[in-house]
């Protein structure tokens, strides 16, 4: 009798370990979000399941290439099969997939950069960094910018994936943001509370401003000021040539972490408790009442015309009038439309919106529609 | 017709007065868990006052998570220390049950019924509940899982940790909003990653978790539950070994300091039911002594 139950408490321990064995170590609380970027009628999109894909939009989300085509390992535990041919999944992606002329660019948490062929679908090259790359990646005269959790900034050679500064630019804390440039400069949001005005050239500070709290998201550069959100609650308009502060919104309830989206005299965003706000690009002032949504806005809206797209964390997808600040659901209501959180910025190409959901899938929304699913990537009972 | 005698069962008013309380309190808390929603519960009656806890620590002693982290677990043990003494009193009480126990088993052999019968009648008689001994574990659980989701959130090391860590810290709590995000290296360590040398806190949480399992285990004379506790003092350190190897290092160091903390605890818990013991003891003797006494001097 002892020995049996000896031998049924080894077996649940054994049982334990094998199913631990299944997944990549932080894997199980790390499954990144999806991530959407459209061009030439192609969306490009890392999905939370750890695969990147190119899909026909015109076609249905016809699927033109998948990586890994076949993945390397199945199953879990002792159940666990490997394919020598097959590759593996990436680890959790959080920036916008980058659509260059050749390739496609994404960042993985894993460290790696990635370059796929557009055409292919073929990694290219991959460069890896010490920390987590969490932001996207932002190209200009053939040189690419991004930030890591390792606190640095990158500066790569396009072609040659030689780094163009001396040094990567060090800050104290993680770069979560995906980096913003000008002709001169590229400037960025660290966690260690400050933002960073750098050198193209040479890789140097120019100027760094203290938020007092930390920005984990991308900030916004439009007409020569920049617009970036802090945990402190707060939307912070700066100058973007010496970072001098212009404004600052009103403490709102909750953190402000997306990307501010800036048009016109109107700088649009939202916040964590699910509100999205409206202020006046010149002094901050209030362009409409702060709009009430179901879910927290965690990424930043994308424009449609007159109107903005934006995703909750509830799985919900609104139209807001820009001039009004009244909302409409666009998806999330019907039956079967239950598919995950939003939480990156939905991407807009005429009359479509592509929308990326934290269980990985893509939704192809036609805003003209009344019932707007046109196609959803992996096909689900949702269309 | 004869008249029979109705036997009333007799009600001891304190004991009804405490059922009544006791139901009354579950009854609140299933209509009130019911009408808000358990999540919502959780989330705002313990993992919120533990996240923001930890971060107010983490703030008032020099920015060091280790020291949060310990200041905690010391606290949180100290509060349900008088559920801890009271979890080896019923334990010891328990285990001195144990040779009526086995007796009872031996003499009702085949009659289950007749068993459960006389152990109730000889819990009653010690005043023991036989679930005595559970319940502040039990009560205790909740205070753990969620110290352990509040480490694993304040480290925020993804952006979806950073998210609910986000949405469950007070907004009006400056000095918390301040200190994110937390720093989390320590001893060159990356206390938001597993241990780099898989070796090094893999064997500190499972040396000291079963040195305090071996500290808690009270010795039984019957060999099925020896056998088990032997068993289980062995699978958990291994267990809590292994898991250490694929957590963040800062929960792992968190299981260390609990198991530290828990230890000495265990340590003083025992010394105060030595102490009532021999306290009590001492005053039967005393008592007989007296009583000796008496039947001398009549």
């Amino acid at each position: 009798m002892i020995v049996k139950r000896r031998a049924v408490a080894l077996v649940l321990v054994a049982a334990l370990v094998a199913l631990t064995g299944c997944v990549q170590q932080g894997a199980l609380t790390n499954p990144g979000w999806t991530v959407v970027a459209e061009r030439d009628g192609i969306v490009y999109a890392a999905l939370a399941t750890g695969s990147v894909v190119a899909l026909d939009a015109a076609q249905g989300g016809e699927v033109v290439w998948k990586y890994p085509e076949k993945v390397a390992a199945v199953g879990c535990g002792v159940a666990r099969t490997t394919d020598e041919s097959g590759e593996s999944l990436l680890n959790a992606v959080y920036g916008e997939p980058l659509v260059l002329d050749d390739v496609v660019l994404v960042g993985s948490f894993s460290g790696d950069l990635y370059a796929f062929g557009r055409e292919s679908g073929k990694p290219e090259w991959t460069y890896q960094v010490d920390g987590a790359i969490v932001g996207g990646v932002t190209e200009a005269d053939g040189v690419l910018y991004f930030g890591s959790s390792d606190g640095k900034v990158y500066a790569l050679d396009a072609a040659t994936r030689e780094p163009v500064w001396a040094e990567p630019f060090a800050t104290g804390n993680r770069v979560w943001g995906t980096p913003r440039v000008d002709e001169t400069r590229v400037y960025v949001a660290s966690m260690d509370h400050s933002v960073y005005a750098i050198e193209r050239s040479t890789g140097k500070m120019v100027w760094s401003y203290d938020l007092g709290a930390s920005a984990p998201g991308t900030l916004t550069l439009a007409d020569g000021r920049l617009y970036v959100g802090s945990v402190s609650r707060y939307l912070t308009c700066l100058s973007a040539a010496d970072g001098s502060e212009l404004w600052r919104s009103p403490q709102y309830e909750a953190w402000v972490w997306g990307e501010a989206l800036v048009v016109g005299d109107g700088v649009y965003f939202g916040s964590l408790d699910g509100k999205m706000h409206a202020l006046h690009a010149v002094d901050g002032s209030k362009l409409w009442n702060d709009v009430q949504l179901n879910g927290a806005v965690r990424a930043g809206p994308a424009l449609d015309g007159e109107s903005l797209i934006v995703g909750t964390e509830s799985g919900y997808v609104y139209t807001i009038d820009m001039s009004t600040g009244k909302e409409s659901l666009l998806f999330g209501d019907r039956e079967g439309e239950k598919l995950g959180a939003v939480l990156s910025t939905p991407v807009v190409s005429g009359n479509m919106v592509y929308v990326g959901t934290s269980i990985g899938n893509v939704v192809a929304l036609d805003l003209t529609l009344r019932d707007p699913v046109v196609w959803v990537y992996p096909p689900t009972e949702a269309k | 017709m004869a008249q029979q005698a109705v036997q009333k069962p007799q009600v001891n008013p304190k004991q009804l007065r405490k059922s009544l309380l006791t139901w009354g309190i579950v009854a609140a808390v299933v209509i009130v868990g019911s009408q808000i929603g358990w999540s919502t519960i959780w989330r705002e009656v313990i993992i919120r006052p533990m996240l923001n806890g930890l971060l107010l620590f983490y703030a008032m002693l020099g920015h060091s998570f280790v020291a949060a982290i310990t200041a905690i677990t010391i606290l949180l043990r100290l509060v349900t220390l008088p559920l801890q003494i009271k979890q080896v009193r019923a334990t010891k009480r328990m285990s001195a049950l144990q040779p009526q126990l086995a007796e009872i088993q031996k003499k009702y052999a085949g009659n289950k019924e007749k068993i459960a019968q006389e152990q109730q009648k000889l819990y009653q008689e010690a005043k023991i509940n036989p679930l005595g001994g559970c319940l502040p574990t039990l009560i205790q659980f909740p205070i753990w899982i969620s110290l352990y989701q509040g480490i694993n959130s304040v480290l925020a090391d993804t952006p979806l940790e950073l998210m609910s860590l986000g949405k469950n810290i007070y907004a009006g709590f400056v000095r918390g909003i301040e200190v994110i995000p937390l720093q989390s290296v320590f001893l060159g360590m990356d206390l938001a990653q597993p241990d780099p040398t898989h070796l090094v806190l893999p064997v500190l949480v499972a040396g000291t978790m079963w040195l305090q399992q071996k500290l808690m285990t009270q010795p039984t004379s019957d060999p099925q539950t020896a056998s088990m506790n032997q068993t289980m003092q062995l699978m958990m350190p291994l267990m809590f070994g292994y898991f250490t190897t694929q957590f963040a290092s800062g929960l792992a160091l968190y299981f260390v300091i609990s198991n530290v903390v828990g230890i000495a605890i265990q340590f003083i818990v025992q010394k105060i039911s030595d102490k009532d013991e021999t306290d009590q003891a001492a005053g039967q003797v005393t008592k007989a002594k007296k009583a000796g006494n008496g039947i001398k001097a009549g």
